[in-house]
C-alpha cells in the first residue's frame, strides 16, 4: 500500500492541490492545473497533484475491485476492504501533508469522489488539525444543480474549513487573497466566468503530473463552458446557463505553449461542445490546419465533445477542415437511433444528417465516440429493436465508432425531464437518478438495463467497439439485480 | 504523530421535561464522570481511546407519573432524554446506526425513557474502522 504513491517526491509549498479518487479516466484531470496556475499567480508556492491516477491504476487490480467500487459509489462498509481503506486515505492524506502546506485542496470530479474526499480529510485533520483544507467541483454538490448537504456537513462538522461551487477559477483566487466572501466560497451562489475571464485565465500547469500514468497521452484544454442546445435531459444547462466560449486565437496559442513545455502534441477539449460557436470553430480548425500543415513533425491532434449538426449548416467543407486541423476522436451525443426521441429529446437532427456524418467520418478518416441513452422516457422495445437492426446496417462504419451506451437515462434534478415528470408520466424515486419508472410505458430500471445488455451484445457481436466503463458496469448491475 | 486509538467524541442530546423537570444523565469514561446538565439541546465533548466503552447514566424518570397517557392510552407527553447526533472525529454517526446504537439490558434505542445505564461500545481499534462499521 505504501508503494502507491511512490512516484510523489514532497517539496515544502504553501499550497497542495490534488483531484480525488474515485474518478475512470484515460487522460490527467484539468482543474489542479488551472488552480495551481492560479495559486502561483497569487504568489504562492504550490504544487498539483494528480493522486486519482494512482489509485485509480491500484483498484484496477485490486482483488476486491467491486468492493471498493461500492465503497466509493454508495459508501458501503465490506469487511475484506477494511484495512486496505485505512491505508489507503491515511497515506494519502500523508503524502500531502509532508508537503507542509498551509492549505490542502481537493478536486471533486463527481459524486463518486464524495466517500474519500470525506475519509481523507478525517486523515488530515487527525495528523495536522491546523492545515486549512478546501474542496471544490461539483463533485461536492448532490448533483449538478442540488443542494450542498454534503459539503455543508464536511464544513459544519470541522472537517473542512470552505467549500467552492461553480467556476472556481475566481472563487478560488479571492480565497486565496483572503476575501472568503466572494459569491461561491462556502455559498451555492456563484459567478459565471465571463467570455472575457475565459479568454484570460492562466495556462494550466501540469509541471507536477506524469504523463506517463495515463492511458492516453493528451493535455487537456478548455474552450468554452455551458452548451448551444437545450436537450431535456440535461444539467450542464442549468449549471452554466450561458455558453460562454474562448476565441480560436486565444486558444489556439494555449496549444502552442502547452506543445512547447511538455512536448505533447495531442489536445482533449474538456468542453461540452468544441463546435459550439461555428465562427470560432473554423478559426481554430483554420488554425490548426495551417499549424500542421507547416509542421509535419509535430502536427496537433486534437478529441473533443461535438454536436452533431444538420447538413445544411456543417457540410462537407466543415468535415474537412476538421480533419485537417487533426481532430481525431469527436464524441458526439446521439442519444439514440429513432429520429422522434431525439426530437423529444431537443436534438434536432435527422438520421439523414447521421448518415452524412458518417460518410464524411469515413471519407476523411474521422474516428467518432458515440454517446448514446438507452431507455429514454418515451422508448420502447419497438425502438430497442429499431436501434439494433440500425447497428446491423451499418456495420461498414464500425471501424470508424466506439459506442458507449452508458448506464441508461438518469433524469437528474432540474432538468427539463425532471421539472415535467407528471406531464411525461414519470414517476421517480432519488439516487441513483435512473431509478423511474414510466407509468404508461412500463420502463423500469430492471427493463432499461435488460435493454442495455441487449444492445451491447448486439453491437459487440456486429463487430463494433464498445466501451466498457466500470462505474456504468456497476450501475446497470444494480439496475439488473433490482437493488436500486 | 497523530494518535489513531485516541478520538474526540461529540453527544448531541435533547431532553424534553415534564413538569418543568428533566431526567438527569451522567456520562460514565473509563477515568472519569461527566455530569450532564439539562437543555433543550446539550453537546458534550470528551476523548475516548479505542477500544472502550462508555455509560449513559440516566435518571430521574418517575415511572408512575413521568409519562402522560391521553383517553385512549397514547402517550401524549413523555419525560425523556435522546441521544440525537454523535460526531467522531468531525465525522457523523449515520442517524439509522445511531437510532440502535444505546443498548440497555440487551435492548438498543437512542430514546432513553427508562431509568438505566446505557451503553456505546466503541470495540474497533480506531474512530476509522468504528466509522466504516457504522455504513452495514
Amino acid at each position: 500500500m505504501t508503494t502507491i504513491f511512490d512516484n510523489i517526491i514532497p517539496k515544502t509549498v504553501d499550497v497542495v492541490l490534488t483531484s480525488v479518487p474515485w474518478t475512470d479516466t484515460s487522460i490527467p484531470l484539468m482543474a489542479v492545473p488551472i488552480l495551481k496556475s492560479i495559486a502561483l499567480e497569487t504568489g504562492r508556492t504550490c504544487i498539483g497533484l494528480d493522486l486519482n491516477a494512482n489509485v485509480l491504476e491500484w483498484t484496477k487490480t485490486h482483488r476486491y475491485k467491486n468492493k471498493l467500487m461500492d465503497f466509493f459509489h454508495n459508501e458501503k462498509y465490506h469487511y475484506e476492504i477494511e484495512e486496505d481503506l485505512f491505508d489507503l486515505y491515511k497515506s494519502f492524506a500523508e503524502i500531502l501533508l509532508l508537503h507542509n502546506p498551509k492549505i490542502i485542496g481537493l478536486s471533486l470530479f463527481s459524486y463518486v469522489n464524495q466517500s474519500s474526499a470525506k475519509y481523507i480529510c478525517y486523515f488530515i485533520k487527525k495528523i495536522n488539525p491546523l492545515v486549512t483544507i478546501i474542496i471544490g467541483g461539483t463533485g461536492c454538490f448532490e448533483n449538478t444543480t442540488g443542494h450542498a448537504n454534503y459539503a455543508e456537513e464536511l464544513l459544519s462538522n470541522g472537517l473542512i474549513d470552505f467549500y467552492i461551487r461553480g467556476d472556481a477559477e475566481k472563487s478560488f483566487r479571492e480565497f486565496l487573497n483572503g476575501n472568503y466572501l466572494y459569491p461561491g466560497i462556502n455559498s451555492s451562489n456563484w459567478i459565471e466566468l465571463s467570455r472575457e475571464e475565459l479568454n484570460n485565465l492562466p495556462y494550466p500547469n501540469y509541471d507536477d503530473y506524469n504523463f506517463d500514468l495515463y492511458e492516453l497521452k493528451a493535455i487537456p484544454i478548455l474552450g468554452s463552458r455551458g452548451c448551444v442546445r437545450r436537450c431535456k435531459f440535461c444539467d450542464i444547462i442549468e449549471y452554466w446557463k450561458k455558453f460562454n466560449y474562448r476565441s480560436g486565437e486565444n486558444v489556439f496559442t494555449e496549444m502552442l505553449s502547452q506543445n512547447k513545455k511538455y512536448g505533447i502534441k495531442n489536445f482533449k477539449f474538456q468542453d461540452s461542445l468544441i463546435n459550439g460557436n461555428l465562427k470560432e470553430y473554423k478559426i481554430l480548425t483554420k488554425l490548426l490546419a495551417d499549424h500542421n500543415v507547416r509542421n509535419p513533425n509535430n502536427a496537433f491532434t486534437w478529441s473533443s465533445y461535438f454536436i452533431l449538426r444538420p447538413q445544411s449548416s456543417f457540410g462537407e467543407d466543415w468535415w474537412e477542415i476538421t480533419a485537417r486541423s487533426g481532430a481525431q476522436w469527436l464524441n458526439i451525443g446521439i442519444e439514440n437511433l429513432q429520429e422522434h426521441i431525439r426530437y423529444h429529446m431537443g436534438k434536432h437532427f435527422s438520421n439523414e444528417d447521421i448518415e452524412f456524418s458518417l460518410k464524411m467520418a469515413k471519407k476523411y478518416n474521422l474516428k467518432m465516440l458515440w454517446l448514446m441513452i438507452v431507455g429514454y422516457v418515451t422508448e420502447t422495445e419497438p425502438d430497442i429493436e429499431f436501434a439494433a437492426t440500425w447497428f446491423k446496417n451499418h456495420t461498414e462504419y464500425k471501424d470508424l465508432m466506439r459506442i458507449q451506451l452508458g448506464g441508461t437515462l438518469g433524469i437528474f434534478p432540474n432538468t427539463w425531464l425532471d421539472k415535467n415528470k407528471e406531464k411525461i408520466n414519470v414517476v421517480t424515486f432519488g439516487e441513483p437518478y435512473q431509478r423511474w419508472h414510466n407509468t404508461v410505458t412500463g420502463s423500469t430500471p430492471e427493463i432499461r438495463a435488460g435493454w442495455e445488455r441487449y444492445l451491447n451484445k448486439v453491437c459487440r457481436d456486429l463487430g463494433y467497439s464498445v466501451v466498457d466503463q466500470i462505474d456504468n458496469h456497476y450501475i446497470l448491475e444494480l439496475l439488473m439485480n433490482g437493488k436500486v | 504523530m497523530a494518535k489513531f486509538n485516541q478520538s474526540l467524541v461529540k453527544l448531541q442530546f435533547k431532553f424534553v421535561e415534564l413538569n418543568n423537570e428533566y431526567m438527569n444523565l451522567n456520562i460514565v469514561l473509563s477515568d472519569r464522570f461527566i455530569p450532564v446538565s439539562p437543555a433543550q439541546f446539550q453537546t458534550i465533548e470528551f476523548y475516548i481511546n479505542f477500544p472502550t466503552e462508555i455509560v449513559l447514566d440516566v435518571s430521574g424518570k418517575n415511572m408512575n407519573s413521568d409519562t402522560v397517557l391521553d383517553d385512549q392510552g397514547n402517550i401524549i407527553k413523555d419525560k425523556h432524554i435522546e441521544l440525537t447526533k454523535v460526531i467522531i472525529d468531525n465525522i457523523a454517526v449515520p442517524s439509522l446506526y445511531l437510532k440502535k446504537w444505546p443498548e440497555l439490558n440487551g435492548n438498543n434505542n437512542s430514546y432513553f425513557g427508562f431509568n438505566g445505564q446505557f451503553k456505546l461500545k466503541f470495540l474497533e481499534k480506531n474512530s476509522f474502522t468504528f466509522l466504516l462499521k457504522t455504513l452495514q
